[in-house]
């Protein structure tokens, strides 16, 4: 009885101090395809995010609603076999899906958070490539096309944070078995460059067997460090991630009986030891991101079961010039080195792609013109993206845009070269 | 010729005077004392040429450190903005540092912070202008005291900046100001900006002046843009000098978790 009665005090204190808001935001995308003129895509994604503060404490819970009107993308394939149990969304047949996107609680205690629920967790900051932010596998049912935001999975993960005079150390423990949600075979953004599918082999067939999956929370869970210190107007960071890679290792097992070749998909694990740097001056900003991960599968057409590892060593070097009023030009380089390189390998030993940003705000903050252009060297291929965003109040905002790939079509970006789109939609906020 | 040379050092004598006079006055608004700390919220009303009207409201924290400032803001409306932050790191011997966080990105990005001249936020003040909380640069200015007048009432000083220097006019985008600094509290009660080309740009106008916690705090301030005909008001509120504002408020952690 005692024990009811704190109990109720508790939660009669609890709910006392307790504040709610609460905020819903709808957004509608159209997408045309220019090639033909069809409609690619309709669709309607409603959130409702749910923010309950406590004195030193907060309870997120954010809810998304898809719903396609029209579906070229995925017609009748809404997939969810990459999720964990615990994560996977609900299929709403042809129309859509409901997700539970976060669920968290955050206590902060002095120099201490501790986090606990599902959420994303974003390390880095560069623009449209990933580098040190892979704690979160990404949804490519469009590609890259989608902002990271919505894109990005979150898992249900353990974070803790302490800060000390100038410097922070983050831990996260991830038993979130959930990993990249691919495109399957006949869907738009379907991947076909030999790059990352394996190039089929003349007169066999080809069977796709199940993914073998990574499925024990706590055998199977990732974990991820992050130190960092400040100091003379500049920031260090130091990086280890231990996860399993959210893209499968595409094992490929020929069978001279039946002259078929079985891919059998598998998640391996790899270890990333990352660092980051940033420094500001004058109109520039320079960012540094680094990373070295070992062990890493990629394909190989003269390795057995056509893959092979090695390590792989990439950067991202940044500048942000803010020197035009109210604009930002940004430049960024990545290189990619495969340490272990030999000629099967179907990357080349040196991968190059750089990103231009460029961003201008108009109009007291009203009009927003946008221009993101991703190019790699070594196939000349890429993805230009110029976008429109114009505020009608404060909290309706209308867009324009396009996503044109150009390039060979054997590259990353050119192999959607059919799925060129002019896009209109809006957002809505209250 | 006796009688030029006399007028002549009259004329020197008088000008030094005044300069020294206006720099005093000068000297007196750096002095005025705004606080170790402060909380307060800050409603922006923001109207455009054809009436339209946004309205944006943020909470601000600031906290002096010797010389160096650090000061934080969180966006609480409109929601689409909600949970965007914006951190300064305001350092009187080495370049400043600049944080912002939006919250559809979830990152926290480095922003250079040698933007003084440009617009705060889409309002019609500068960074410049929101950085020096109504106090005025003696290394960018040269100032010249024009006379006494009044303004709602309350006796002021008539001052002129002028820009050093051609690369200060750049950085700011302003050539000159008219400043009219308020002879009891040292604050300027209205500002008008003229902008690189010397042509008028901008009006502040500060009312709503009160005395709290003995330190003189200003409640509304309105930007005319004659340029664009875009206003903006800022309405102070719940103005806290004494509450303790903690140090651990001034991260990029904070910035990214919210209030």
């Amino acid at each position: 009885m005692k024990s009811l009665v704190l109990l109720s005090t508790l939660l009669f204190v609890n709910l006392y101090s307790l504040e709610l808001e609460s905020l819903v935001k709808i957004k509608n995308k159209n997408a045309l395809l220019t090639k033909n003129a069809t409609l690619q895509e309709a669709m309607l994604d409603t959130t409702l995010e749910l923010d309950f503060f406590f004195d030193d404490a907060k309870v997120v819970n954010i809810n998304r609603m898809r719903l396609d009107a029209k579906d070229n993308i995925e017609p009748n394939k809404f997939i969810n076999s990459n999720y964990s149990h615990p994560s996977k969304p609900i299929v709403m047949g042809d129309v859509g899906q409901i997700e539970l996107r976060e669920l968290y609680y955050e206590k902060t205690l002095e120099n201490t958070t501790i986090k606990a629920g599902k959420m994303q967790t974003v390390w880095g900051e560069a623009d449209g490539i990933k580098l040190l932010d892979k704690l979160n596998p990404q949804d490519f049912t469009e590609f890259i096309l989608e902002d990271f935001e919505d894109s990005r999975i979150p898992l249900w993960s353990l974070s803790l944070t302490q800060a000390f005079n100038n410097s922070v150390v983050e831990l996260v423990w991830t038993p979130d078995t959930s990993y990249h949600k691919l495109p399957k075979q006949g869907a738009a953004y379907a991947f076909t460059s030999p790059r990352i599918v394996p190039a089929p082999v003349a007169g066999a067939n080809v069977v796709f067997a199940n993914a073998d999956k990574p499925k024990d929370a706590i055998k199977d869970s990732d974990i991820g460090v992050r130190y960092t210190h400040s100091f003379e107007g500049m920031e260090l960071g130091f990086y280890y991630i231990y996860t399993y890679e959210d893209f499968p290792v595409l094992y490929q097992d020929f069978d001279a009986s039946t002259a078929s070749v079985t891919i059998n998909p598998s998640y391996e694990r790899s270890s990333l030891y990352g660092m980051s740097a940033d420094y500001s001056y004058k109109d520039f900003v320079y960012r540094l991101e680094a990373g070295l991960t070992d062990g890493k599968y990629f394909l190989n057409s003269t390795a057995p079961r056509g893959v092979k590892q090695s390590d792989e060593f990439s950067y991202i070097i940044g500048v942000d010039w803010y020197g035009l009023t109210e604009s930002l030009m940004s430049v960024q380089l990545n290189q990619s080195y495969l340490l272990k390189f030999n000629n099967g390998f179907t990357r080349p030993k040196i991968d190059d792609t750089i990103t231009l940003l460029y961003k201008k705000d108009m109009m007291n903050n009203t009009l927003h013109v946008e221009l993101l252009e991703i190019h790699n060297f070594k196939e000349n291929d890429g993805v230009i993206r110029p976008k429109i965003k114009y505020e009608l109040d404060e909290e309706t905002l209308i867009y324009t845009g396009l996503d044109n790939f150009y390039g060979d079509k054997k590259g990353l970006y050119c192999q959607f070269r059919d799925q060129n789109r002019f896009l209109l939609g809006f957002e809505k906020t209250f | 010729m006796q009688y030029i040379i006399k007028n002549m050092l009259l004329l020197v004598l008088s000008t030094s005077l005044w300069s020294m006079d206006v720099l005093e006055i000068v000297d007196h608004v750096n002095a005025r004392d705004d606080g170790l700390q402060v909380t307060r919220n800050l409603k922006m009303q923001l109207t455009n040429k054809h009436g339209q009207i946004r309205v944006q409201a943020t909470a601000f924290y600031r906290k002096y450190y010797g010389k160096n400032k650090k000061s934080i803001m969180f966006y609480e409306k409109p929601k689409r903005l909600k949970g965007t932050g914006f951190l300064t790191f305001d350092n009187f011997t080495k370049e400043d540092e600049q944080w912002l966080y939006l919250p559809a990105l979830r990152k926290v990005r480095r922003v250079s912070s040698s933007d003084r001249g440009d617009w705060f936020l889409g309002t019609d003040f500068s960074y410049e202008d929101i950085k020096k909380e109504g106090k005025i640069s003696k290394e960018d200015y040269d100032f010249k005291l024009l006379g006494e007048e009044k303004i709602d009432g309350h006796n002021v000083y008539k001052i002129e900046s002028t820009v050093k220097n051609e690369q200060i006019a750049d950085e700011l985008g302003y050539s000159k100001l008219i400043s009219y600094i308020d002879k009891g509290s040292f604050v300027a009660r209205k500002v008008i900006f003229y902008d690189e080309r010397k042509e008028l740009l901008k009006t502040l106008h500060s009312t709503e002046i009160t005395l709290i916690e003995n330190i003189w705090s200003v409640h509304h301030m309105h930007m005319q843009n004659h340029q664009n005909q875009h206003t903006s008001d800022f309405y102070f509120s719940n103005i806290d000098y004494k509450s303790k504002v903690s140090d651990n408020l001034f991260t990029k952690m904070s910035l990214k978790r919210g209030r």
